[in-house]
């Protein structure tokens, strides 16, 4: 078994005092594709910059190839890619003068692949930086941080200002970069859809806290809702184990729960007197229900 | 090493301008050396004879120093270059980033300096002077400027575009200075490199160490801040928004640089030379349009004020230009302060001190009214009016400190920098009154700035 690109265990940061992540645990294998959730100030920035090194941990730490993150040698640093929330640029130059800056950091640098994605994505490579338009920036960085085909590509919600065209483009890209089954991609997003589409692990960050992890399969199938139908109305009592989220309304009630096993179907149904259906949900139901 | 190659060439070359100076510098300062070498020693006019007329002297002797100024302006990009890496987080992932920026930013000021160190020396080639004394000697100087040259280009030209316009000008005149140096051969070489190293030093390990330091300052900076307080206060809403919330700051600041800029002039013995106090009050008038940074950004600032408020285009420019003037008056204090009591301590004539007070008044007038006009784009025009109001201000420096321009012709100079400025404040004015914040959006680096 391959030893896992990326471990963190009892991840914590605090900035002056305020915790914003707090004991976060995680393991990152080569073919996986992680999409981040979680709500504005949830600390997915600051995971992705602790697992980047940028700052160092309050608590726990996090191993990168084997080393702590904070003090990666530079033969570690060529194996990650890096696209940022907002592109560092250099305004002044083009971007064949941005990308050849960029590429000769590293000791392999994939022109052929970067031509031909510039080609496809239209990213003009002899318009200055500062005359692109916000999307054809972000394309750009996207390029940067694919050139050198990372074994690790870190992304901060890469396609917020991307069209729904290159957006689709890019999460093909991605696919392939997944489909070598020795890299692995790590980004987040608030495009839920695209997590979704893309990622065979989701991370759900709530409350500074890892609230979920797992492969999206038994996320789904963990957090349902279940429709209760009763012939007399439900009694006050009326309770179901786990649930997030419960709405009544005589004889019928609505809940969200987690944790959800199929064996426990038939046993609810007969200790609530009704029947009960169970709805699947969407990634972004689940997110939706799960921070309502 | 390739990405050292990489980031020195692209210092060099990053942009179309600068694909055009770095060239045409190499050949006049090279071609222009070798003609100065293969000539007989230049006269200049001494009387002593010459197959050569007077301008043709001139523009031999002009070439080189226009060659070494092309070359090292066109290096100016290396400062934003250096400025937009170091602040970004491409230096956290990139392979040993942080040490590859710092070498190429080294290795082109080293370059720069040689080249500069390289045009000197062929100056002294036919006259009976130790060349390698003379090599050294320029080397030891010209690595110094430079590289506090950049810094001040790093520096200002992250305020913006003015700011880089003034810096880069700040450069480009401030390398005639090792020619002075140079001119007096008993001066110290101790001073220049004991700076250089020093500079360097610090420089070099407070950025290897910065992602080690970024914690503790910040802990710093937020106590501080905590002290401090914000720098909203109610009613200063416009010195708020448009940057002049805190004028003390620039003007506490520039005493640092001034006393500084002072004692090597001092220990240098520059003021004592025939140059006189020339390069001291040169440099204070440098200073003094460093106003100019801020004010550049004031129309694209002012867009935040125009939504909230209920004035005329018109009236915007009056608040603005008001609150200009409050801030200019902290910096200007203490610029004429300063002025007055470092030349009172040199014992320099009294027409010295009474124009450059004048002169002070005028950069910070003048580098107001040019950061105002910014009110789109920086065009060619724009460029070439600020640069050459900048030229004559610095002229004007010079006539300023030296004992033999007749006063009628300083007053005169003067005169001219005040029309100027009146015809800048006009322009401002009208371009205000048609203010269209689609053609000053702030780009991501103002942004990034404001």
């Amino acid at each position: 078994m391959n030893s896992p690109y990326i471990a963190a265990r009892g991840l914590g940061k605090s900035f002056s005092g305020k915790q914003v992540l707090a004991d976060v645990s995680f393991v990152v294998e080569p073919g996986d594709v992680v999409g981040v959730l979680g709500k504005n100030g949830a600390g997915k920035t600051t995971l992705l910059e602790l697992v980047l090194g940028f700052t160092p941990a309050t608590s726990g730490g996090v191993q990168l190839f084997g080393y702590d993150s904070y003090r990666l040698p530079g033969a570690a640093k060529a194996r990650i890619g890096f696209v940022p929330q907002q592109d560092e640029l250099v305004n002044q130059l083009t971007a064949a003068d941005q990308i050849g800056v960029i590429a000769s950091f590293y000791p392999k640098w994939d022109d052929e692949l970067v031509g031909r994605l510039s080609r496809e994505w239209e990213v003009d490579l002899n318009q200055r930086v500062k005359n692109m338009s916000v999307g054809q920036r972000q394309k750009l960085s996207i390029l940067l941080g694919l050139g050198h085909k990372p074994d690790v590509l870190i992304l901060d919600e890469p396609v917020a200002s991307l069209d729904p065209v290159a957006r689709r483009q890019f999460l093909e890209q991605i696919i392939e970069v997944a489909a070598d089954g020795n890299r692995s991609v790590v980004f987040s997003s608030h495009i839920v859809s695209d997590v979704e589409r893309l990622a065979n692990k989701i991370w759900i960050l709530k409350d500074q806290r890892m609230y979920w992890q797992g492969d999206f399969d038994s996320l789904k199938d963990s957090i349902v809702r279940l429709h209760a139908r009763a012939t007399r109305p439900l009694p006050e009592s009326f309770a179901i184990p786990n649930a997030l989220n419960v709405q009544r309304n005589g004889t019928t009630a609505t809940a969200i729960v987690r944790g959800w096993r199929a064996e426990m179907q038939d046993n609810l149904a007969q200790q609530l007197g009704a029947e009960l259906e169970v709805e699947q949900l969407t990634l972004e139901e689940i997110f939706l229900e799960l921070h309502r | 090493m390739k990405a050292v190659v990489r980031l020195i060439y692209t210092s060099f070359t990053g942009t179309a301008l600068l694909r055009v100076i770095t060239p045409v510098g190499l050949f006049l300062g090279i071609g222009a050396s070798a003609l100065i070498a293969y000539l007989p020693p230049l006269t200049g006019g001494s009387g002593n004879s010459s197959r050569l007329s007077l301008w043709q002297e001139s523009v031999i002797s002009v070439l080189p120093v226009a060659g070494l100024m092309c070359f090292v302006f066109g290096a100016s990009l290396l400062p934003a270059l250096f400025a937009r890496l170091a602040s970004s987080h491409y230096l956290y992932v990139l392979p040993y980033g942080r040490t590859k920026l710092l070498a190429s930013a080294f290795a082109t000021v080293a370059l720069a300096s040689v080249f500069a160190a390289g045009i000197v020396t062929m100056y002294y080639y036919n006259m009976p002077f130790a060349l390698d004394f003379v090599f050294r000697r320029a080397l030891a100087v010209s690595f110094v400027t430079i590289s506090f040259l950049y810094v001040v280009l790093w520096l200002t030209g992250k305020s913006g575009t003015i700011g880089l316009l003034v810096g880069s000008f700040a450069m480009v005149a401030t390398l005639v200075l090792p020619l002075r140096f140079i001119a007096t051969p008993s001066t110290s070489l101790a001073i220049p490199w004991t700076a250089c190293a020093l500079l360097w030093t610090t420089f070099a390990v407070s950025f290897l160490l910065a992602p080690r330091l970024k914690a503790p300052l910040g802990r710093l900076r937020h106590r501080l801040a905590s002290l401090t307080g914000s720098t909203y206060r109610g009613g200063g809403e416009i010195d708020f928004i448009i940057g002049t919330a805190r004028p003390w700051t620039l003007a506490a600041g520039q005493v640092v640089p001034i006393v500084m800029a002072t004692y090597f002039m001092s220990a240098l013995q520059v003021m004592q030379t025939s140059a006189g106090p020339s390069p001291w009050v040169f440099f204070l008038t440098i200073i003094s349009v460093t106003t100019g940074a801020v004010a550049s950004l004031a129309a694209t600032r002012g867009r935040a004020l125009w939504l909230r408020a209920r004035w005329t285009r018109a009236e915007l420019f009056r608040r603005v230009e008001n609150a200009f003037w409050r801030y200019n008056c902290y910096t200007l204090g203490v610029l004429l302060l300063l002025l007055v009591a470092i030349g009172d301590w040199f014992a320099l004539p009294t027409r010295v001190l009474a124009f450059g007070m004048g002169l002070l008044a005028l950069g910070t007038t003048l580098s107001t009214y040019i950061g105002l006009i910014v009110t789109a784009r920086i065009g060619w025009r724009d460029a070439a009016l600020a640069v050459a109001a900048m030229l004559a201000l610095m002229r004007t420096a010079v006539l300023a400190s030296s004992p033999t321009t007749p006063t009628a012709t300083i007053a005169a100079f003067e005169i001219g920098l005040a029309v100027l400025a009146l015809g800048l404040r006009e322009l401002a004015r009208h371009r205000w009154s048609r203010l269209d914040w689609m053609l000053c959006r702030p780009d991501l680096a103002v942004r990034a700035s404001a």
